[in-house]
């Protein structure tokens, strides 16, 4: 018996064919194990089954635009790679010549670093031979809030000894760190700021 | 581009999509038959203009029409229509074939 077509198939499918016919196409497929034409039935009955499980629709034209509008706007979840930035030393009271200090009176360092987009106050006291370390990370004028950072203090070899959250005056402290060599990173949104090598030596 | 039939929430407010979708669970079995679906529609489209209407009419309408109603929109004699649908139908699984229906 020569190869079957989808046409003959689809009327064995459909109960649609005679008895003698119907015979013929099952010794076929049964009987000479015909291995193409069982390959055609199981194909032809899939798609039968996915046109008529098939529901969907076209959407209005409407929902399609909205669609491609929201998706146009999505936000971009993938992050920009962050920018690191250096900051740069502007002032230290150290440098500076002050009656209170040379008295002894005084014993804070004070110290400014500029980065591209925020100023970073430092103060530095002595207490028990190790340091308090607080600070301000400082915004532009048109930004309306303090910044938010993440900031590590780290050794010299960059291993972060401590880590805190700004708070909501982007102030933020590090009690009793023992006097060496640090690193202080700032993590910000858009950059990484870091002021390199701060020494809190005792006089 | 079609969708299932499912309630969509489309809040301008909104910016996430799968917010804006209904969040019932897909399987892979979703996502497999979604593909046999595109797969098939796509070579109705390759089909000639009458077998492609035809098809269209008897598969996808909603709601079904009958055969009546199918002869008189295509302009066929309603006794024709069985044989032309077993003729389209093989045309249909002959472009099937070429775009790798056995991998469906």
């Amino acid at each position: 018996m020569p190869h079957l077509t989808y046409t003959s198939l689809l009327g064995y499918i459909g109960n649609e064919l005679p008895a003698a016919a119907r015979t013929k196409i099952e010794d076929h497929l049964f009987s000479d194990s015909c291995q193409q034409c069982a390959g055609k039935l199981t194909r032809l009955q899939k798609v039968l089954k996915v046109v008529t499980e098939d529901r969907s629709v076209a959407p209005p034209a409407s929902v399609l635009v909205k669609a491609f509008d929201v998706y146009e706007k999505r936000p971009i979840l993938a992050r920009q790679p962050l920018k690191q930035v250096l900051a740069i030393l502007s002032f230290d009271s150290r440098l500076q010549f002050s009656p209170m200090a040379a008295r002894g009176v005084v014993h804070t360092r004070q110290m400014l670093f500029t980065a591209d987009d925020v100023d970073i106050d430092l103060q530095m006291t002595p207490e028990d031979g190790d340091h308090n370390v607080t600070g301000q990370v400082l915004g532009s004028e048109q930004a309306h809030q303090s910044p938010q950072a993440f900031v590590s203090l780290q050794n010299e070899a960059g291993a972060i000894v401590e880590g805190t959250q700004t708070d909501s005056h982007g102030q933020f402290t590090f009690r009793q760190v023992p006097p060496g060599v640090y690193h202080l990173v700032f993590d910000l949104d858009s950059q990484q700021v870091s002021i390199s090598r701060l020494e809190l030596i005792n006089d | 581009m079609f969708h299932q039939h499912r309630q969509v929430s489309l809040d301008p407010e909104t910016l996430y999509l799968d917010e804006q979708i209904s969040d019932g669970q897909h399987s892979e079995d979703d996502f497999l038959a979604l593909e046999s679906q595109t797969l098939v529609r796509a070579a109705l489209a390759l089909l000639d203009g009458p077998c492609q209407q035809l098809l269209t009419q008897l598969f996808y309408a909603e709601p079904r029409p009958s055969y009546t109603e199918i002869a008189s929109m295509l302009a066929l004699p309603e006794g024709s229509i069985g044989p032309t649908r077993a003729r389209c139908l093989e045309k249909l699984m002959r472009i099937l074939e070429k775009m790798g229906l056995s991998e469906m």
